[in-house]
């Protein structure tokens, strides 16, 4: 891994997703060129190496040139995801504590519900458990206990660790996850048995759960480290793959992967902890939200990226994205930072439907990618909400992606007057109502995300991007009330998450659970703290950091006694910590639960505790310079659009250009089509381009 | 405009209910005032002119308006969650989810609640309706004000689920109500923790307090807080779940307003209208599409407490049209602790009826109480008069059980999408649980996880649907999204150190469809200076986990300890059991405990195993696919000793079905069925011969059908079609019965009742005379006749 700075050569960002791999190439000059390519499932590193030559050919170059000359690749992923969600990974065992084995199974006596939406909830016989990742047969149980406070009460036997491990392997496993009780409080058992794994399996992929999850909770720990193992070999064969790839075509750097906490991993560690890729997609639109956020002055903003199946909210307050340890991932709880990025089922495909009492619904079954909406005219019919926009004129059937897709406007409206007849409206008033009801939702998810959660939403603007993103923003953002729209680089736009990779700077995150009540005692802390920054600086001069390039983060876990979240507090303080600092920590802690929960939410009566020590160790890459966008040349024509707010069609101007920025304001009704998507701007609304070349709506 | 057929004249199309929760004459013949009996609104509210309430409704909202305001209001209120579990952050709240929040119209009808704890929520009605009848002349009803209450006679279940609602105004007229229910912890009483199951009376319970306004024109009266506060043993937990429960309440009051300034008054009415007239145009439908009858159920329970007396529980459901009628009549008499109250019967109806015909309607309440109303017998356990003690939660969890058997029996007979929401009882079927406690060096008290060690008992289990399998560790139908946590949460209060928490092997019980199994649990002391653990249970001999259709009841439960600190040493030797089968092989024989041990010290080296009750089967367990029985006892959720037991399923030494023997123990089986049945007086004159006659309705009594005989409908066997009596008679009459001891049929299964409890409750088997399938089974006792759950009323049925 290099430091090197940007400005010698190209940064590359690549994001696989499940139905388009995207690339955002940075330019010596600061230029940006995109590629999009259908993934391969089969041979996914092979689409990474083909959206990077579409983004070379807008170079003028070949790929070869292009990757010689690379100074950074980071590269986002979905290839774990997709395993989990198609179970195509490996053959997992699992090696618990005498008597927790079962701990997966019983999924805490909430995996009949986890994941499900609120109304699902009240099902009762569609819901149920997930298919397990690890069958009970697979689960062995050794001989040894630590207590809450990490004292050894039974001392591991090896050889139940030894036999464990024998059976599981003459079972046919071909990767295993250890996770024992309060591994996080003493990790010794745990590490012996990945020890005593390397001796007598040397090629056996092994996860220590505490490795990757290091919080309290076995369900949550111990998923994380089966989910880890299910996905590790696969991983592992791509990363070398795409390592060999890109060597073979003239690349001399290293790869780094993009992760879900925010920021970069090195290959090697992507290979060890590949479940840090999950869902890195997303988490890089966050990040390079934020970057681009940053340059326009705009330290608060809710993060929008609405495509085919799901809508995606996170936020970002003084340029620093939320963050959260547990979330749900296909139904399995699991422990991971990762940057708080909730969602729903609403995109393009999500389907519309007549419920049981005769109301409209749209959502959350989505038509996926195949077949797709039914204008994609595959042989879909059912009405989607791509299909509401063709019909209403938001998407011209001409020129959908590029004019490569031609999307048959019959099939649309066929679809949609599926819908019209049984509620009593005409086709267009059904396609507005559709459109409405999934506006709808979003400005829902995006209420709970900010005003629920204390913000308030006239203080931040909202960026959006994503293919359905800037057709949709608009109606979304008028209803929330945020203060502007912002659809960044509207070219680079559809790759968002691709250019958040190039931004990515090398993160990686040592934490030591260590329960010590307020005021604790500062020598233990400091201890602690000069611990984790050791591993840090290490690491990051290993992978080639010099000190000027590194950058150690603390923070603190913690949370009242009497209450069960724990919050993570960054300290500003990074010599030694005194007594007299404790009562500033203390109260920063205060001011943050508050902010983060809401006021009032607090409660001091029964003390204050920390949790866990967290360093961040930071191997700082040189933020690119993009250039100054240039005046663009396009062309303009009108069509007729339907407008749920005017109650019926307008004649709508409709701006064509492929990059750039244009110099005029621009007012609403208007349409921006650009390669791969629209931008609409609602009737009564203006926009215009900021300096760096995004288009900021007033709503 | 379409809004689906409208098929009954009983359909509130307006949204407002009409429907009288019981008759005039029931009405005018007892003290229904929320004081010496329960409270009963009558239909039209007694609220006081000078406030003024905001009627005016447009529910002829255009569609699309409609449905955005629907999920609207649908998510302001799991949002009033969110706010509620972040500023509470309590154990009970986050994990056990045991609370719930409602939004009603300004005349306390349940609009919808959330997905939590049903029947908090589906009481919100009763509370409101008598706050606006007696609290809007005095201390009268503002804006800004906030009421608190938990008046069983009002609505609660036990008075520690403390309610917290607030009238939202709109041009000075009240526009409606949000609502939020707590377990808000200990508030005194008699016995730590709100479950008084010493109780005498009311007044050996914890405070009991009917609408209070706390919150006067939005000044909190913390005068009146600290006075409720001031009654806990936990003070600093209540007081910061009542702040919870008020942060909840202003979060979603400034939502509704300013959902109210962006669409307006009527608007925002008419779609409440609106979604109570769908939901009650849905349930309609649904309900008509079963064909009248009558369902009802019987539970047996062994008291809380030493008590050994035995009460029974009755609850039936007359279904004509699309209207259900609930009455109570035939429940043993009040008296002891744990009784409970109409409200309880009434949301426990509600709950059970949305959860089976309403389950799409985002919890809209009120669609479903507008088809169900009343005849409540009172000075019942289930239907209790003041000053009845009713905070032990027994009889709560008896009615809940009932109304949920007959419920899942009534849509039996309904088509297929309603069929399948028939489910066998589970989780938390019997008030079993165990609270692990101890005290620090310093002598502060430490209390671990409510609701069980390990919070076991919430981990709960789903019986079998007749479609497919219940859920292993699912949780329970009326506690939903409850959470047991993790063992390590639990641990964390340095009280127990868990041995193992597992799935109990052959705790669902065996069926067609497999019942969910349950959790087991064995802890010992930590590092606490002493250890305890305070045990609230009714006696597991008498089991209420029941099946449907012949399926068999899961475990009963079992509460076990070991009785010397054997396990100290062994754990110092390096030994550590990790199931109740390797405590009893190291340590020696666990001792069974009866209900009369409640709280026990316990020493180092000691243990308490506890087996939460299962869930019932479905459908005669040989008719189940031997290879599912091969795949449960590959997965260790059923032993090969149960899969031969009960199902007559024989595996190979590798595991696999040898068919030729299965199908030999099968009929094996069978016979001895025949051999240890008799049939009952007149059996032979009522049934007949298989018959040749095309079914009217599959499996209308589960696994017997409905046919037509020369014109007439008659019960048949769903197996092997021979004739069961005509349809109005108890089809139960024509087979052939066997009364088991309990701990015959499975001695792990099944505790004996006569060991602490009801020594005569036998489990009774029915049989088909014809090919020996097990059609139903009954706890009941010898002499009883056959209890009739299953009536239809022939003229119903289309020929």
């Amino acid at each position: 891994m290099s430091g090197s700075s940007a400005s010698s050569g190209y940064v590359v960002g690549v994001d696989i997703g499940g139905t388009f791999t995207d690339c955002a190439v940075i330019g010596p000059a600061g230029e940006i060129r995109v590629g999009k390519v259908p993934t391969r499932p089969d041979d996914p590193a092979r689409s990474c190496f083909e959206a990077i030559e579409e983004a070379a050919n807008g170079f003028g170059s070949s790929l070869r040139e292009l990757l010689s000359e690379c100074v950074r690749l980071v590269h986002g992923t979905t290839t774990g995801t997709n395993a989990l969600v198609t179970r195509r990974g490996a053959n997992v065992g699992l090696i618990a504590t005498a008597g927790h084995g079962d701990a997966i199974n019983v999924m805490k006596g909430f995996g009949r519900l986890a994941g499900l939406s609120g109304d699902q909830m009240f099902d009762l016989p569609r819901t149920g458990k997930p298919e397990p990742l690890v069958g009970k047969s697979r689960i062995a149980e050794v001989v040894e206990r630590v207590d809450f406070e990490g004292d050894v009460l039974v001392a591991l036997d090896e050889s139940s660790a030894v036999d464990a491990l024998d059976r599981l392997v003459s079972a046919g496993v071909d990767a295993v996850a250890v996770s024992l009780l309060w591994s996080v409080r003493n990790d010794a058992h745990e590490r012996r048995i990945v020890e005593l794994a390397r001796e007598r399996y040397p090629d056996l992929f092994i996860t220590a759960a505490s490795e990757v999850a290091s919080q309290v909770g076995e369900y949550e720990r111990t998923m994380s480290g089966v989910i880890n193992s299910f996905i590790g070999p696969l991983m592992s064969g791509y990363v070398r793959a795409l390592e060999h790839g890109a060597r073979e075509r003239g690349y001399r750097g290293q790869i780094s992967f993009a992760q879900c906490a925010g920021g970069a991993i090195t290959a090697a560690e992507a290979e060890q902890a590949p479940i840090r890729t999950i869902h890195s997609g997303p988490v890089m639109g966050t990040l390079g939200s934020a970057f681009l956020a940053a340059q326009m002055g705009e330290p608060d903003i809710i993060v929008t990226d609405m495509g085919g199946t799901s809508f995606d909210v996170s936020v970002i307050r003084g340029g620093v994205p939320d963050l959260r340890d547990r979330s749900v991932l296909e139904r399995f709880e699991i422990a991971l930072p990762m940057v708080y990025v909730e969602s729903i089922g609403a995109g393009g495909g999500s389907i519309a439907w007549i419920d049981d009492s005769g109301g409209l619904r749209v959502g959350p079954q989505s038509a996926g990618a195949v077949p797709g909406p039914a204008c994609y005219g595959r042989g879909a019919t059912e009405p989607t909400v791509t299909d509401a926009d063709v019909v209403l004129g938001m998407l011209d059937p001409q020129s959908f992606l590029h004019g490569a897709v031609e999307l048959d406007r019959e099939a649309a409206e066929q679809a949609v007057m599926k819908i019209a007849e049984p509620l009593g409206l005409s086709l267009h008033e059904a396609a507005a109502g559709v459109s409405r009801l999934v506006d709808s939702s979003m400005a829902d998810l995006l209420r709970r995300m900010s005003v629920l959660r204390g913000l308030d939403p006239r203080q931040f603007a909202c960026f959006a991007y994503g293919g359905m993103g800037p057709v949709h923003a608009a109606a979304v953002a008028r209803e929330v009330g945020v203060k502007s729209v912002v659809i960044p680089l509207p070219h680079v736009a559809p790759v968002w998450s691709a250019f958040g990779a190039t931004v990515a700077d090398v993160v990686h995150i040592y934490q030591r659970p260590r329960r010590l009540r307020m005021p604790a005692d500062p020598a233990t802390m400091n201890a602690t703290f000069a611990e984790l920054e050791q591993r840090g600086r290490t690491v990051l001069a290993e992978e080639g950091f010099d000190g000027g390039q590194t950058e150690l983060q603390r923070s603190l876990r913690m949370k009242y006694t009497a209450q069960v979240f724990d919050i993570e507090l960054s300290l500003e303080l990074d010599g030694q910590i005194e007594t007299s600092d404790l009562p500033q920590i203390a109260e920063a802690f205060e001011r943050s639960y508050e902010h983060l929960h809401g006021a009032g939410s607090g409660h001091p009566e029964g003390g204050i505790e920390i949790t866990a020590f967290v360093v961040r160790a930071r191997g700082l890459t040189s933020p690119p310079q993009l250039g100054a966008p240039r005046i663009t040349t396009t062309s303009s024509d009108s069509r007729q659009v339907y407008w749920y707010e005017l109650g019926g069609f307008a004649e709508t101007p409709v701006i064509h250009m492929s990059d750039g920025v244009l110099e005029d304001s621009l007012a609403g009704p208007l349409m921006i089509e650009l390669p791969d998507t629209v931008i609409v701007l609602r009737p009564g609304q203006t926009a215009r381009f900021d300096p760096g070349g995004s288009l900021v709506i007033a709503v | 405009m379409s809004r689906g057929t409208e098929i009954s004249s009983h359909v509130t199309r307006d949204g407002v209910l009409r429907n009288p929760q019981v008759s005039a004459d029931i009405l005018a013949a007892g003290r229904w005032d929320g004081r010496t009996g329960s409270y009963i609104p009558a239909p039209t509210l007694d609220v006081d002119p000078s406030l003024e309430l905001h009627t005016l409704a447009d529910i002829e909202l255009d569609p699309i308006t409609y449905q955005v305001l629907r999920g609207r209001i649908w998510h302001k209120n799991l949002e009033q969650c969110d706010v509620i579990q972040r500023v509470s952050g309590s154990v009970p709240v986050v994990y056990s989810r045991d609370f719930a929040t409602a939004i009603l119209t300004e005349d306390g009808e349940v609009v919808t609640i959330s997905p939590t704890v049903c029947f908090f929520s589906t009481m919100a009605d009763l509370i409101v309706k008598w706050t606006l009848e007696r609290r809007s002349r005095a201390p009268g009803i503002a804006d800004g004000d906030v009421f608190l209450q938990n008046d069983p006679f009002i609505g609660a279940a036990q008075q520690s689920d403390t309610s917290f609602y607030a009238p939202v105004f709109w041009e000075d007229k009240l526009f409606c109500w949000v609502f939020n229910t707590l377990h808000v912890g200990d508030i005194g009483g008699v016995d730590p923790g709100g479950w008084a199951i010493h109780a005498r009376d009311i007044f050996d319970e914890s405070v009991t307090v009917p609408p209070m306004k706390i919150v006067e024109r939005g000044t909190a009266r913390w005068d009146l807080v600290d006075a409720f506060v001031r009654q806990s043993r936990e003070p600093d937990g209540v007081l910061l779940n009542v702040k919870s429960a008020l942060a909840g309440i202003a979060a979603i009051r400034t939502q509704m307003r300013e959902m109210l300034e962006s669409f307006g008054a009527a608007q925002v009415k008419g779609s409440m209208r609106r979604m109570i007239a769908d939901c009650s145009n849905v349930v309609a439908r649904r309900l008509s599409q079963i064909p009248d009858g009558t369902w009802s159920e019987r539970m047996y329970v062994t008291g809380l407490l030493g008590e050994r007396q035995t009460h029974q529980e009755v609850l039936t459901l007359s279904k004509h049209g699309d209207r259900v009628v609930c009455t109570n009549a035939g429940t043993s008499p009040q008296g002891g602790p744990g009784n409970s109250t109409y409200g309880f019967l009434r949301s426990s109806v509600v709950g059970a009826l949305a959860t089976a015909l309403a389950w799409d309607q985002m919890g809209c309440a009120a669609g479903v109480a507008n088809h169900v109303s009343f005849e409540p017998v009172a000075g019942t356990r289930s239907v209790a008069r003041w000053p009845a003690a009713v905070s032990g939660h027994l009889s709560t969890f008896i009615t809940l059980n009932v109304a949920s058997l007959a419920t899942s029996k009534m849509v039996l007979s309904g088509p297929p999408e309603v069929r399948s929401h028939a489910y066998g009882l589970g989780g938390l079927a019997l008030p079993l649980g165990d609270v692990a406690f101890g005290l620090n060096e310093d002598g502060t008290l430490v209390v671990g996880t409510p609701n069980s060690a390990g919070g076991a008992a919430m981990g709960g289990c789903i019986g079998a649907f007749p479609f497919r399998d219940g859920i292993d560790s699912g949780g329970s139908w009326w506690l939903v999204g409850s959470s047991a946590g993790n063992v390590e949460e639990n641990e964390e209060t340095g009280v127990p150190v868990i041995l193992y928490r597992s799935e109990n092997p052959d705790s669902g019980g065996p069926g067609t469809w497999r019942g969910g199994n349950s959790l087991t649990v064995g802890w010992v002391p930590g590092k606490a200076h002493i250890a305890a653990s305070q045990m609230t249970w009714a006696d597991p001999g008498t089991n209420p986990a029941a099946g449907l259709a012949g399926g068999y009841y899961g475990l009963g439960g079992n509460f076990l300890r070991l009785g010397s600190s054997q396990l100290a040493q062994l754990m110092s030797e390096g030994k550590l059991p990790a199931s109740r089968a390797e405590i009893e092989e190291l340590a020696g024989p666990l001792t069974r405990l009866g209900p009369t041990e409640l709280v026990l010290p316990l020493p180092q080296g000691d243990c308490i195993v506890v087996e939460f009750n299962g869930s019932g089967g479905y459908g005669d367990p040989l008719g189940r696919d031997p290879s599912l029985v091969a795949a449960d006892v590959r997965d260790g959720a059923v032993t090969t000793g149960a899969a031969g037991r009960h199902y007559g399923v024989v595996l190979s030494a590798d595991g696999e079905v040898d068919a030729v023997a299965t199908s030999a123990e099968r009929e094996a089986i069978r016979a001895r069925r025949m051999e240890g049945s008799a049939p009952f007086d007149g059996a032979d004159e009522r049934r007949g011969p298989a018959i040749a006659a095309p079914v009217l309705l599959a499996g209308a009594a589960g696994s017997v059908d409905v046919s037509v005989q020369d014109g007439e409908p008659v019960w048949t066997c769903s197996a092997c079609s021979e004739l069961l009596g005509q349809v109005g008679e108890n089809f139960k009459l024509s087979t052939r019965y066997r009364d088991h001891r309990p701990p015959d049929l499975d001695e792990r299964m099944y505790p004996d009742p006569a060991e602490f409890g009801d020594g005569q409750m036998v489990l009774r088997h029915y049989y088909c005379p014809g090919c020996a399938a097990l059609l139903s089974q009954e706890v009941c006792r010898p002499g009883d006749q056959p209890w009739h759950d299953i009536r239809i009323e022939p003229s119903s049925l289309a020929p």
